[in-house]
């Protein structure tokens, strides 16, 4: 399958949606449960971090120009040790995904669609993915820079409409449950931006792969900025006793716009931003997961494995029989373990290539 | 073949999203405006039901050719409020649909005994309820006061009662509270919670002009809802406040009280404040005060405990002055806003006392103390919802008069027998 080329621009729409629309769903409850009302500058900590492991990531990429991360990974650790690393890299996308598309599903559930069986909106959303993979990088990377001026303006819409419920007070205790205990949940959450390292999956759909730099900074300083402003509105819009109930904060806080008789009820403009940017981001990761896998097995047609993909992930998302098992199990474990299966391969990739591989890389250009 | 499959592809994805699960008619559901709840008797609750009547909208006549009702409402005792909406659906052959409820009403009764978190608190677990819902108190009983709760003059229900609410905002004697306000405020360690305080009134206040004069006569804004001195219009009113500590209700606040609180929470917008004329004190003058910005409220510890400094600062428009004082000219208008000042002062003190006696803070005052602590740990161990009762309050009133109306100043009125008056 011919992968085609994207923009930069076009990279890091794909790469915010895939980190922010998390933030859309129970996420943020968890956060405010964890550190209170430090959530929105926690999450600011946490992209400082994963900042600093795509720092090690682009380093592997500068010195390996034209090559993704995947194949830097064959290459430092060997063919073998690599393959494993890609599938490591492969399943945390894919239970990332799965995760956040059932966390999706039990929203709509909850929310929009009561009597719709969830087995229904896996599948038809599924359905979406699949058909935006069948066209590749190129259709994804289009399709995520069509609808993100679109989505970013949705959001900023309902995030002034939301300014009547901001009330300062409630940031305070400014610390939180204290700020050691915010450092650490920061560190320790910076999987939330775990999906930076698609930057290097699809880092070979760039015109040049040194740009994932400039594109990964960027997608984190974004992505980041879109969490925070989430975390920030929705703590100074509900007590700190009170985010921690519900199911999907953001959702409420929009539900509650009422700007005289005839402007409110404007959660149907949060549903759209809601919807697209899952399916772009989730679309994204899945994509990833596929490449991972593909790259694993050396797999050249990419069509027969988006289908058995699609059938794997489709299973996964609904084997979970309930969502008080997805909120204190799978979720909060996804959040406090995910960085080993993002972040590991790239640490063992770039201490092997630091310690082993790069004087003589170095040796071998100079001459 | 590939486009073989992607128009296959799409087909089916037309063929699935012609219609969903969740697809269903406006007219299968039965629209509850407000509920309410009271005491039952067959069993625990007993809730009742305001269900707009979807037939008016075309022709307003019922069967017969009377005119239909543009409401109906439903009354039911059973152990909970989801069993009572789910029985009643078995009479309404609709499924009672919550998602334009406005308003939530508990009986007095219901408030005093703390049993609100008991009966209607669980609902706000439910998708269809909005938390935008004002929450009331009724001095009567919740169903009498659904019953009464629709237009008598020519407006509709729901404009009389999204348009009820905004006149918080014009009068300040009552409070704008929401549900979701209400409902984290009895959860909160910073504030306790507040609610519209709501009756009937049967007109009996408003006695005969011939009849001899009220003895217990009482200024109007002392007054509370269902005790106006008034005949005709609409029999419900909103007037005052109903205090809660926790989920029980401890006080009411007359509509004045309930003025000087918005002020001090910053959350009064404008009202008519009506005060005896300093130098003919049997005439009144009328004033519209605004409020100038949110109050200024400093807090700071001695000996442990809070010091709270409340600066308030109102803007005044003369809207009347019985005596036709001159009280326009540039050094009368500063006598007559020392006079507000000292007024509003006074009211503002008595209230932070009441606060403190109930040991209640339905000022917000813990909004601003919080800003003192850094951590929740040491902001829970603190307890503010305790202390209320140690606050030390020092209020300062600003009142600048901007505006004297159509009027610039006021001449005296002549005649043969009115000279010199």
């Amino acid at each position: 399958m011919d992968e085609g080329k994207i923009g930069n621009i076009e990279m890091i729409c794909l790469l915010v949606n895939a980190i922010a629309c998390k933030a859309f769903f129970t996420s943020i409850a968890a956060v405010v449960e964890k550190v209170g009302t430090a959530g929105w500058y926690m999450t600011m900590i946490s992209a400082a971090v994963s900042m600093g492991v795509f720092s090690l990531m682009y380093m592997l990429i500068k010195a390996h120009s034209g090559k993704n991360i995947l194949e830097i990974y064959d290459e430092t650790v060997g063919k073998k040790a690599g393959k494993a690393l890609a599938l490591i890299s492969c399943l945390i996308l894919f239970l990332s995904a799965s995760i956040t598309l059932r966390e999706f599903t039990d929203a709509t559930n909850v929310y929009l669609l009561h009597e719709t069986p969830p087995g229904f909106i896996v599948g038809m959303f599924i359905l979406a993915m699949t058909v935006v993979c069948c066209l590749g990088i190129e259709g994804l990377g289009r399709l995520a820079k069509l609808l993100s001026y679109i989505l970013l303006f949705n959001f900023l819409v309902v995030m002034i409409l939301s300014y009547q419920r901001i009330e300062i007070y409630r940031l305070y205790p400014l610390l939180g449950y204290g700020l050691g205990n915010t450092i650490k949940n920061g560190i320790v959450r910076s999987s939330a931006y775990g999906e930076i390292i698609l930057a290097g999956v699809f880092a070979k759909a760039l015109n040049d792969t040194k740009d994932a730099g400039k594109i990964g900074y960027r997608s984190l300083i974004l992505g980041g900025l879109v969490i925070a402003i989430i975390l920030f509105a929705v703590i100074a819009s509900f007590p700190y006793f009170i985010a921690i109930e519900l199911a999907d904060p953001l959702y409420i806080m929009v539900s509650l716009v009422q700007h005289g008789r005839f402007f409110q009820r404007v959660e149907v403009i949060f549903i759209f931003t809601w919807n697209l940017s899952t399916l772009i981001g989730l679309t994204a990761i899945f994509y990833g997961a596929i490449n991972c896998y593909c790259h694993a097995f050396n797999i050249k047609d990419k069509k027969p494995i988006i289908i058995s993909f699609a059938i794997s992930i489709y299973l996964t998302t609904l084997i979970i029989p309930s969502i008080s098992i997805v909120l204190d199990y799978v979720v909060p474990n996804l959040r406090d373990y995910g960085w080993i299966g993002f972040y590991s391969p790239i640490f063992i990739a770039w201490i092997m290539w630091f310690f082993f591989k790069r004087r003589k890389q170095t040796y071998y250009e100079k001459n | 073949m590939r486009r073989i499959s992607i128009a296959l592809i799409l087909f089916v994805v037309v063929l699935l999203s012609t219609s969903c699960f969740d697809a269903h008619e406006v007219d299968d559901y039965a629209y509850v405006t407000t509920v309410g709840v009271d005491k039952g008797i067959a069993d625990k609750w007993r809730f009742s039901f305001q269900i707009t009547n979807m037939r008016t909208g075309g022709p307003k006549e019922g069967s017969g050719g009377k005119e239909a009702p543009e409401h109906v409402t439903i009354t039911i005792d059973a152990p909970d409020f989801f069993h009572a909406a789910n029985v009643l659906d078995t009479s309404l052959a609709r499924t009672l649909n919550f998602r334009h409820t406005k308003y939530i009403v508990i009986s007095r009764e219901i408030a005093e005994n703390g049993d609100f978190t008991e009966t209607m608190g669980p609902i706000i677990r439910f998708r269809e309820i909005r938390r935008t819902a004002g929450v009331i108190v009724s001095n009567t009983s919740a169903q009498s006061f659904i019953e009464e709760f629709n237009p008598k003059i020519g407006i509709s229900m729901a404009r009389l009662q999204e348009g009820l609410m905004e006149q918080s905002k014009q009068t300040g004697f009552f409070p704008q509270i929401q549900l979701k306000e209400f409902y984290s405020t009895l959860k909160s360690n910073y504030k306790q919670p507040i609610a519209i305080l709501a009756g009937v009134n049967d007109f009996s206040h408003l006695l005969p002009q011939k009849a001899e004069n009220d003895t217990q006569k009482k200024e109007l804004g002392k007054r509370i809802a269902g005790e106006i001195p008034r005949k005709g219009g609409n029999t419900i009113e909103f007037f005052g406040t109903a205090v809660f500590d926790g989920d029980k209700m401890v006080a009411e606040l007359d509509g004045y009280e309930t003025r000087i609180m918005l002020m001090m929470r910053g959350e009064y917008s404008q009202g008519v404040f009506s005060f005896s004329d300093p130098l003919k004190p049997e005439l009144h003058i009328s004033v519209n005060l605004r409020q100038r910005r949110k109050p200024k409220i400093k807090v700071q510890f001695e000996d442990g405990n809070p010091v709270i400094n409340i600066k308030l600062m109102l803007h005044g428009e003369l809207l009347a002055i019985q005596s036709k004082i001159d009280y326009e000219e540039s050094n009368k208008i500063g006598y007559l806003e020392t006079v507000m000042e000292g007024i509003i002062k006074k009211e503002a003190e008595a209230l932070i006392d009441k606060a403190k006696e109930l040991n209640t803070d339905f000022l917000y005052f813990g909004t601003h103390v919080i800003r003192n602590f850094t951590t929740i740990q040491e902001w829970e161990k603190y307890n503010w919802i305790e202390q209320m009762e140690n606050v030390k309050a020092i209020v300062d009133v600003d009142v600048r008069i901007r505006g004297t109306g159509t009027m610039i100043q006021t001449s005296p009125v002549k005649g043969v027998e009115v000279e010199g008056k």
